[in-house]
């Protein structure tokens, strides 16, 4: 069963490989190049020790059609045998450093504890020393061969895949299916070769696909030193050094060569780059994800001419439409959305994810990346139209007049800048506000929204503080502006409920104290009606109801915005089922 | 900080510093030959009395002690094979040039690079993008003692522009430092792009641009300082394969660095000498290796504090 699998993910690898034309090029010109140096010297009528002196540093010619070197002999013959010894000593450095890396790597994370303690601490020791200094002593001390070489060489390159695979091992063994090996009474040994490394056997071609390339560069090196092949083979490192010292008169010698070591390395390249997108399992889960379903084209929902024409208004939205190009067709993401936003307002956007609420929103501060997008409708800020506004004119909006809090706050602050920094950044970019002004203005509304002992905190790193703090310190970095509009995207999603609770209740002081109008995104109605005054309803991209958060709350129009609220506990009668329940129900308590 | 510099040091480099020793200890004792082989034939008789002289003829760790002792006190000792000269004397003005060029060189690797990697991946999937990677891709083709006769044919020879032998005047550093860097710079720029890609998906960087940030600030103010972070982690092998890789670009524009010297003392059984270089070596890559551990440490405040905490 587990070669059934094996197969049908190796010939699925092997589908998406030549899917990729660079890779497909690189494995047909690495073919080539294999069956050249290895058919050649029999085809060609040179020899690679045959000398003739009446063609001495001949050029390429048709005779010799690489031209010779100093002694006569034929280039094309002796660069293909030169092949021959490079791609050997490549592919047993390659099998010497594989066995050894795999056997210590699997034992190491097979076995954990302290024996994974000590195996790990020798080869961080042996992995700061300069291998490529000692392999050269080696080299120049004891009898040069090729068997010295490619010890020497895998040696050195075993390291790198010993903690591969030993990460690997280490996450493997965890799973279920060793435990089932172990309850089923095998070895240790047997567990770890039959059925552990054969999981780990994409990531160790991966790793192939980059020893390769160096270990031909290491044994070019060391042959260019005169440390690596010796006279009468060559390689093609000793071949270059051969020519490189006869550049000005004959270049060719090093030409020839060099090309044929540097098209090696391209075709290695770009055949690796190809396989780790095939068998790279992050990039599988990622081309394997179905696209979002296309939306058909729609009339536009009666929240389009909704809105009113207040003079109070602050933000009108009119046939708002998003678009983004998929490979069949095209995804509306956002179709003839209009809204209007008064001063001092709070609107809630709900829906659920892929509504197009985030989308919305992210357009209208020029967020959304187009191209690819396609975005087309009106809004108006103020008296300026956001959409179609060039960049500089859009950024000056943003985060002064306009605010963004975001979903998740534990990712969207700067890892690698202290937190008053960046609540601060607002006013220095925006205001031109010093440094030292702006620090102590930031601690200051560090202060207003709830962080203790704001001063000190202030210098401290975002991983340094909770979630639902730096919530707070998304919030202080919105509202240091004293923005017009604050934008708060799920503000609340990832955070847990008493930390919500608290945020929330930020949000509407800060809404309260400054007058701002807020937007406020959610998937939960609940969230979104205890801070807005009004509702708007979205669903595949249109906005489907708009009201008063008290009309949408008890007499909705649409009938989703009955699914919504009825999925949602505690929104009405006590002792009604709720939805999702019932469809349990009805389908034997399975989902 | 301190503390991670104390960990490195203990930690790390002294028992690196340790193996590299005593590795390199044995290789040279237990090869064949001897350092006193010369071309005329000498007696048992001198023999032996040559082996006294330098206490070769003690056990091998007592040997190697005693060596470790006069290192410890700062005596890299003397040449086996050339009578009267120290180690010191014969490297002192070998190494300050190999570890000039190395570090030129990846000056130059650093500056092209990281600027390459960026610009890629600010333009990700446009005609720069294609046009850099295009570049490094070649550029990790071509390994340095390729292009340094390329290049010292076609600047050096052909155009003039550049001398293609020596180490003297700062001119001759050109096309050394660019055929060593080459190939790094190519590395660099491909590490800094996928790192700036991935940093540049990040939520953090939705909400510096949600602060009305210009995309330039966005990118070298925000983004850099994570992006560049697999650049900093291959520092350490970096400047280790160019300590190394000098070796044959100074073969190629007969600079005098340490290439030759190791090699002939490794060749010739030079005890002493090989000992001298490759612990000096050693040390320099461990500096480096703890440069690109602080840098990171740096950089990346979750790492100090993680390392601190310890």
């Amino acid at each position: 069963m587990i070669l059934e699998k094996g197969t049908s993910l190796g010939r699925d690898a092997w589908r998406r490989l030549l899917h990729n034309k660079a890779a497909t090029a690189g494995l047909i010109l690495l073919m080539a190049m294999i069956l050249i140096c290895v058919i050649g010297p029999w085809i060609s009528p040179y020899t690679q020790e045959e000398m003739n002196w009446d063609a001495i540093n001949a050029p390429p010619s048709v005779k010799h059609w690489m031209g010779t070197d100093a002694t006569g002999r034929d280039l094309l013959t002796r660069t293909m045998h030169g092949g021959r010894i490079s791609f050997s000593v490549a592919l047993a450095a390659t099998m010497v450093s594989l066995l050894i890396g795999v056997a210590y790597g699997g034992i190491s994370g097979y076995r954990g504890g302290k024996t994974d303690a000590v195996m790990m601490r020798v080869v961080d020791v042996l992995y700061g020393l300069p291998f490529t200094l000692l392999v050269i002593l080696l080299v120049s001390i004891f009898e040069k061969s090729l068997m010295l070489l490619f010890i020497a060489i895998g040696a050195v390159e075993w390291l790198t895949m010993a903690r591969i695979v030993r990460g690997e091992v280490l996450g493997l063994c965890r799973q279920e299916f060793v435990e089932a090996c172990r309850v089923l009474g095998y070895s240790n040994l047997r567990i770890l070769f039959r059925h552990i490394i054969p999981n780990v056997l994409g990531t160790i071609i991966i790793y192939i696909t980059l020893t390769i390339p160096s270990i031909m560069l290491l044994e070019a090196f060391l042959s260019f030193l005169g440390l690596g092949v010796q006279a009468p083979m060559a390689s093609w490192g000793s071949l270059i050094k051969e020519g490189a010292f006869a550049m000005e008169d004959m270049p060719w010698q090093m030409i020839v060569p060099g090309s044929a070591l540097f098209f090696t390395l391209l075709a290695l390249n770009f055949l690796g780059d190809g396989l780790r997108d095939a068998l790279d399992p992050r990039r599988i889960s990622h081309a394997s994800t179905t696209p979002p379903p296309e939306h058909s084209d729609s009339e536009p929902g009666p929240a389009a001419v909704a809105g009113s024409e207040e003079t109070g208004s602050l933000l009108t939205v009119r046939n708002l439409n998003v678009t983004f190009p998929q490979r069949q067709g095209i995804l509306r993401a956002v179709q003839n959305v209009g809204f209007v936003l008064n001063q001092g307002e709070a609107l809630g956007i709900v829906g659920e994810s892929g509504s197009g609420k985030s989308v919305t929103v992210s357009s209208l501060m020029g967020l959304v990346p187009s191209p690819p997008a396609t975005i087309s409708g009106s809004a108006v800020f103020r008296e300026s139209e956001l959409i179609g506004a060039s960049a500089s004119d859009l950024r000056k909006i943003r985060g002064d007049k306009i605010s963004m809090i975001f979903q998740d706050p534990m990712t969207s602050l700067n890892p690698h800048q202290r937190v008053v920094d960046q609540v601060a950044e607002p006013l220095r970019i925006h205001r031109g506000v010093g440094k030292a002004a702006a620090r102590k203005r930031a601690v200051e509304v560090l202060e207003e929204v709830g962080i203790r002992d704001a001063a000190k905190r202030a210098m401290s790193w975002p991983h340094e503080f909770s979630g639902g703090m730096r919530q707070r310190v998304m919030i202080a970095m919105a509202m240091i502006t004293e923005p017009d509009l604050l934008i708060a995207d799920e503000p609340t999603t990832a955070l847990d409920v008493t930390v919500q609770r608290q945020i929330l209740e930020l949000i509407a002081r800060m809404r309260k104290d400054h007058g701002t109008a807020v937007l406020f995104i959610s998937h939960d109605l609940a969230v979104v009606s205890a801070v807005c005054d009004r509702i708007a309803v979205m669903k595949d991209g249109v906005m489907v109801e708009q009201g008063t958060a008290e009309d949408v709350m008890e007499r909705p129009q649409h009938a989703y915005t009955h699914a919504l609220l009825n999925c949602h506990p505690g929104l009405h009668e006590p002792g009604s089922r709720l939805m999702t329940l019932d469809q349990m129900a009805e389908t034997g308590g399975r989902l | 900080m301190l503390r991670t510099l104390f960990h490195r040091l203990f930690l790390q480099a002294l028992p690196t510093l340790f193996v590299l020793s005593a590795l390199s200890f044995l290789l040279v004792r237990l090869a064949p030959g001897s350092p006193f082989a010369s071309e005329k034939e000498q007696s048992q008789q001198t023999l032996d009395t040559l082996n006294a002289t330098y206490g070769l003829d003690q056990p091998i760790p007592v040997q190697y002690l005693r060596y470790m002792g006069g290192l410890v006190r700062g005596d890299l000792g003397p040449s086996l094979v050339k009578p009267g000269r120290t180690v010191f004397e014969l490297i002192q003005t070998a190494l300050p040039v190999s570890i000039q060029l190395g570090f030129l060189a990846l000056i130059f690797a650093i500056s092209v690079g990281i600027p390459m990697g960026v610009f890629a991946a600010v333009n990700h999937n446009r005609w720069g993008d294609y046009l850099c990677m295009g570049l490094a891709l070649i550029g990790v083709c071509i390994p340095g003692f390729v292009l340094g006769p390329l290049l010292s044919l076609q600047f050096g020879l052909n155009w003039g522009w550049f001398p293609v032998i020596g180490w003297e005047e700062p001119i001759d550093r050109v096309l050394p430092t660019i055929s060593l860097g080459s190939i790094y710079a190519a590395y660099i720029a491909r590490l800094a792009r996928g790192g700036m890609l991935e940093e540049l998906g990040k939520d953090y960087i939705r909400t510096a641009r949600s602060k009305g940030l210009s995309e330039w600030k966005v990118v070298w103010k925000h983004a850099l300082r994570g992006g560049i972070q697999p650049v900093i982690t291959f520092l350490g092998p970096a400047a280790a394969g160019l300590l190394t890789g000098a070796f044959v670009v100074e073969s190629i524009f007969e600079i005098p660095g340490m290439g030759e010297v190791i090699v002939g003392a490794a060749t010739e059984r030079d005890l002493f000498l090989v000992m001298g270089s490759v612990m000096l070596f050693g040390s320099v890559l461990i500096l480096f290796n703890t440069i690109a551990d602080l840098l990171l440490a740096w950089l990346n405040p979750r790492i100090r504090l993680h390392k601190e905490s310890k």
